[in-house]
């Protein structure tokens, strides 16, 4: 199949998702409006209005029913998938800048960013409890104040850990039942911001992309470094594919030099390693910015990008690609 | 004389005492008696500037001394024959190597000292005089002083060791920035490998600014505050040091005999006599020191290298020092200074005439010859010469008219320069002595032939585009120049065909895109042309071997700013270094002759890419006869062990990725069991249902959704996709 480039948001791209069977796409950018999308053939099915600004992320639960979004308007939502009718929205003092559902689908992970007086916090909410979900929400299950905002958080383990990644390249991992101390932590693997968290669909590793031009795989339950993938430009998302050992990611010259850079110089490929043994061994062209976004389709043989030129690439893996060993 | 001595015995024996008797007071004193005469007695002051002291005599012993005197008197005589000799002699009779002269006055002093000083009577003696005046201005050595000491020999091992790598491979040293510091590596370039570090050739903060190889790769220079120090041997142990405060500059003379460096000078308007200094690669000993301001009257650097070094390291040369007028402003350059190596001194003892002279430079090959270019003035043309060292000989001259700019290129072998030269419509001269030139200019190509046995011929070849750059086949008959704009070059590779006056055109290799520089391989037949220091980093490998030339590729290296030819032909390279453009990847890439990529590395802040430079080998025409025959057994041997080597790496490869799976499995197992026993809790907060259950086992109900896609942009979005796929 050709590869597909969807044209829905007019702005970057911030995030793209698939659900958990893989047939439908969610994107959000930073204009106002998620959309999803049909994966097969790339037809937009609609979009979630009632942001009023750049949407960093978005997560989707397990069976596709529910949808969080965390945005720049102060606001993380809760979406009702099928109708687009937002559920819930829960003001924050600060933008939220991401946004993660746990296993179960009922625990909302989000962090929100420092400005002037108030903190960089990590706060989880339950979305069963009405009062969690009021509008101004004072009251969430768990609360922990950041020394750094943090840019990812991921719910690592079933609904009760979350690491977040932070802009100081720190990764720290929370029990959602102790918001004062985190249970793990490694400072040393990465010194730059962390612009995407992603587990592995195993749920063994976790997959940090850093602005330090690497991308890391980590250890979900020691934060351990296990991996290291050298870029040559910053890495700003990667992801674990589901079914062989091989990582891809993303990134390129960051967004304010784009300009001023050939675009082959600017390196906007997606870029394939393999997992254990950290080698390049294939590129995918098509952005002529920096790739923000990716996720790997459940097959294992699609991968979603979504780049700072407003697009949103679905390229299908040729056969080869399945054929393509390592001789070891 | 006979007679004078007969007439001294006789006074002897009848010249009556005059002396005064014993404590007698002489009331009439000298001044009274002979005051006229008296002060008619020469001062001391001036008997010291007649008198020379000649060093460098043969010392001989007392029977031999009446042959010297004949010799010295028969050169002496030649200067002028009224002069008074003394050969101090040691306690035996012999003489002490050194003689004293008195002339008659001072003109005639000066004149036997510029003669004397520097004379050479056979192979071991020359003459080195001065007079007694300034003998005694000479600072008293020191009381202490003691003949230095020879330096221990540093044996860092066999120089060329690496030249005898069994598969002759070459080395590559480059300065980059690793967790030890900024660091200096020599690597083995291994094809289609990573790149082996030599033994211990790899060190951080091994120089404080560059590294250099000599001329020939003997040694690998680094640069110090204290001084530059080399390193040479299998180890790469160092070997010499050379010490000179502050070092700025340094470069080695062809053969690497001969070293210069430079330091500027303490205080801004200082003049230092020593800032720039002429070494012996050899011994580590400064053979002489220059001051900059004495050779240029300024005191900074106009460019570097200062000397230029005719190709066997006989000559080294710079531009004369300019003269003054009545007004004490400077006049323009006109002429050459020419040093002999081994002596120091001036070629001659004078300086070569040219006036108005703007460059000149050596041939790098074949015999001395300096070619020239000096420049037009408002009544002559532009003249550009060849000049035979060390006799002086002007061998040919070609005057141009109109001539704005010009460069010289030299053929690698010595055997041809061609000469560009912009030639403009018209000029005009302002008040302020500045040049402008009027109309559209245009750019031609002077080719001296040096080939011929008789004279130097003179080849003219027109361009149709302005000039961008130009580059011989070190020893062919071929070379390929670029011309074009910015944004488009087109490089003409040409042939010069002894039965024909102007150069064959072998090819026109329009590639449509920015290149800005000519390089052929060393050993000449295949070519790059590229564009250094631009965002497309076009670089094209040309083929010049047939009848016509070919491409055999292009390829790109966004950002790269040079490249370089390994010493064999065999490998080209291209590099980003530190400098090229904020944010590109620093790093270097390495191709085969033909252009196909072999390796790729990335280094963070790389400041120097060089390959190891390998000395001059001439095999014997026959040796070479019997290679070319041989080479089809050879060649087999050859790919026979390149086979063997890739086998060998591959195996060990496929070991160390084994190693590395069995390592990551078992955290893979351990994950994966904690993960395999928390199935029923996840089971659990999914409502109970299985989400890990295969979903072939699942009851699928196929749905049929018929979409029409209408709308007119969707449409326009997916048939642009066509066309891009």
């Amino acid at each position: 199949m050709r590869p597909l480039s969807l044209k829905g948001h007019d702005r970057a791209l911030t995030r793209v998702r698939f659900n958990r069977e893989g047939d439908l796409l969610f994107s959000a950018a930073k204009n106002k409006a998620p959309c999803v999308w049909f994966t097969e053939n790339g037809e937009r099915i609609g979009t979630y209005e009632g942001h009023n600004g750049v949407v960093w992320d978005l997560d989707v639960s397990w069976d596709t029913k529910s949808m969080a979004t965390a945005s720049g308007d102060n606001s993380v939502r809760l979406w009702d998938t099928e109708t687009g009718k937002c559920l819930n929205a829960v003001n924050m003092p600060t933008p939220a800048r991401s946004v993660s559902m746990s296993c179960s689908g009922n625990l909302v992970a989000y962090t929100t960013m420092k400005m002037t007086k108030n903190l960089s916090t990590l706060c989880v909410v339950d979305i069963r409890d009405p009062e969690q979900m009021l509008l101004e929400n004072n009251m969430p299950m768990f609360r922990a104040q950041l020394d750094h905002g943090a840019v990812a958080s991921l719910f690592s383990h079933l609904d009760d850990k979350v690491v977040i990644g932070n802009e100081a390249g720190v990764l720290l991992q929370y029990d959602v039942r102790n918001p004062d101390m985190p249970i793990n932590a490694n400072e040393k693997t990465h010194k730059y911001a962390i612009n995407d968290l992603q587990l592995s669909p195993c749920g063994a590793f976790i997959i940090a992309a850093c602005r330090d031009k690497t991308a890391s795989l980590l250890d979900v339950n020691s934060l351990d470094q296990l991996k290291q993938y050298r870029s040559e430009r910053p890495v700003n998302s990667a992801c674990v594919s589901p079914i062989r050992d091989h990582i891809c990611l993303g990134g390129g010259e960051d967004a304010m030099q784009v300009t001023q850079t050939a675009v082959s110089a600017g390196h906007f490929e997606a870029k394939l390693y393999h997992l254990v043994f950290e080698e390049e061994f294939a590129r995918f062209k098509g952005h002529f910015g920096p790739i923000n976004t990716m996720a790997f389709h459940p097959s294992g043989t699609t991968l979603a990008t979504g780049g700072e030129d407003g697009y949103v690439r679905v390229q299908e893996f040729d056969d080869d690609y399945l054929e393509f060993k390592y001789d070891f | 004389m006979v007679e004078a001595e007969i007439n001294n015995k006789e006074n002897e024996e009848v010249e009556p005492n005059f002396d005064d008797p014993p404590g007698y007071n002489d009331p009439i004193s000298d001044e009274e008696l002979l005051g006229d005469v008296l002060r008619q007695e020469p001062l001391i002051d001036e008997y010291e500037e007649n008198c020379l002291v000649v060093f460098g005599i043969p010392s001989v012993t007392k029977e031999k001394l009446a042959k010297l005197q004949t010799v010295m008197s028969k050169i002496l005589n030649g200067i002028n024959p009224n002069h008074v000799i003394e050969y101090p002699s040691s306690g035996d009779g012999s003489t002490k190597g050194c003689l004293f002269v008195e002339w008659e006055n001072k003109e005639t002093a000066q004149y036997a000292l510029t003669v004397l000083n520097g004379y050479k009577l056979d192979k071991v003696h020359t003459f080195s005089a001065i007079t007694i005046a300034d003998m005694k201005n000479m600072p008293q050595p020191d009381e202490n002083w003691e003949p230095p000491k020879p330096n221990e020999y540093a044996n860092v091992g066999d120089l060329w060791s690496w030249m005898q790598n069994p598969r002759c491979r070459d080395q590559f040293s480059v300065q980059y920035e690793n967790s030890a510091g900024p660091t200096v590596s020599i690597f083995w370039h291994v094809k289609g490998h990573e790149p082996e570090v030599a033994e211990d050739g790899s060190k951080p903060n091994w120089t404080e600014s560059v590294f250099k190889w000599t001329p020939h790769g003997s040694y690998l220079a680094t640069i110090h505050n204290r001084g530059i120090a080399l390193w040479g041997g299998p180890k790469f142990q160092r070997y010499m040091r050379f010490e000179h405060l502050n070092v700025q500059y340094f470069d080695f003379s062809p053969c690497e005999t001969y070293m210069v460096t430079y330091a500027p000078s303490n205080a801004k308007w200082d003049e230092d006599e020593n800032c720039l200094q002429l070494w012996d690669v050899r011994t580590g000993e400064m053979r002489k020191g220059f001051s900059l301001y004495a050779l240029t009257l300024r005191n900074e650097l106009e460019g570097w290298p200062f000397f230029q070094w005719s190709h066997d390291d006989k000559f080294f040369a710079c531009l004369k020092v300019p003269e003054k007028d009545k007004l004490e402003k400077q006049k323009k350059v006109n002429g050459i200074a020419v040093y002999d190596a081994e002596t120091l001194q001036l070629v001659s003892n004078r300086y070569i005439v040219i006036e108005n002279i703007r460059t000149f430079s050596w041939a790098p090959g074949g015999k001395n010859i300096i070619a020239y270019y000096s420049e037009s003035t408002e009544q002559l043309p532009a003249e550009f010469g060849l000049i035979s060292m060390p006799t002086g000989e002007k061998l040919r001259s070609a005057r141009i008219y109109n001539v704005a700019e010009a460069q010289m290129f030299w053929q690698e072998s010595g055997m041809r320069l061609a000469v560009h030269n912009l030639r403009y419509n018209k000029r005009t001269f302002k008040e302020n002595g500045e040049v402008k030139f009027v109309g559209a200019m245009t750019s031609h190509i002077e080719i001296f032939e040096l080939t011929g046995k008789k004279d130097v011929a003179l080849m003219n070849l027109p361009l149709s585009e302005a000039f961008i750059n130009f580059g011989w086949e070190p020893n062919g008959d071929k070379f390929c120049v670029l011309i074009g704009n910015q944004a488009k070059a087109t490089p003409f590779v040409y042939r010069i065909d002894a039965m024909k006056h102007t150069p064959v055109c072998l090819g026109k290799l329009d590639a449509g895109v920015q290149l800005n520089t000519v390089s052929f391989a060393p050993q000449g037949g295949w070519l790059v042309v590229m564009a250094c220091m631009s965002t497309g980093g076009n670089i094209l490998f040309i083929d010049t071997n047939g009848q016509e030339a070919k491409r055999t590729s292009i390829t790109e290296h966004p950002g790269f700013n040079k490249g370089y030819w390994d010493p064999t032909g065999r490998y080209f390279v291209s590099c980003c270094t530190v400098g090229c453009r904020v944010g590109a990847d620093l790093g270097y890439r390495l191709y085969t002759f033909q252009g196909r990529e072999l390796l790729r590395k990335n280094l963070e802040r790389m400041m120097q890419f060089k390959w190891r430079p390998r000395p001059p080998v001439k095999l014997s025409e026959q040796k070479v006869k019997e290679i070319r025959k041989n080479l089809k057994t050879t060649s087999a041997k050859f790919d026979r062990e390149d086979n063997e080597e890739k086998v060998k790496a591959s195996q060990e490869v496929i070991d160390k990725r084994r190693k590395i799976m069995l390592a990551f499995d078992i955290i893979r197992k351990k994950n994966h069991a904690l993960i395999e026993k928390q199935k029923d809790e996840r089971k659990r907060l999914r409502n109970g249902v299985d989400t890990e259950a295969d979903l072939q086992n699942e009851d699928l109900v196929e749905e049929t959704i018929t979409v029409a896609l209408s709308t007119q942009k969707t449409l326009a979005v997916l048939s642009e996709e066509d066309e891009r796929d």
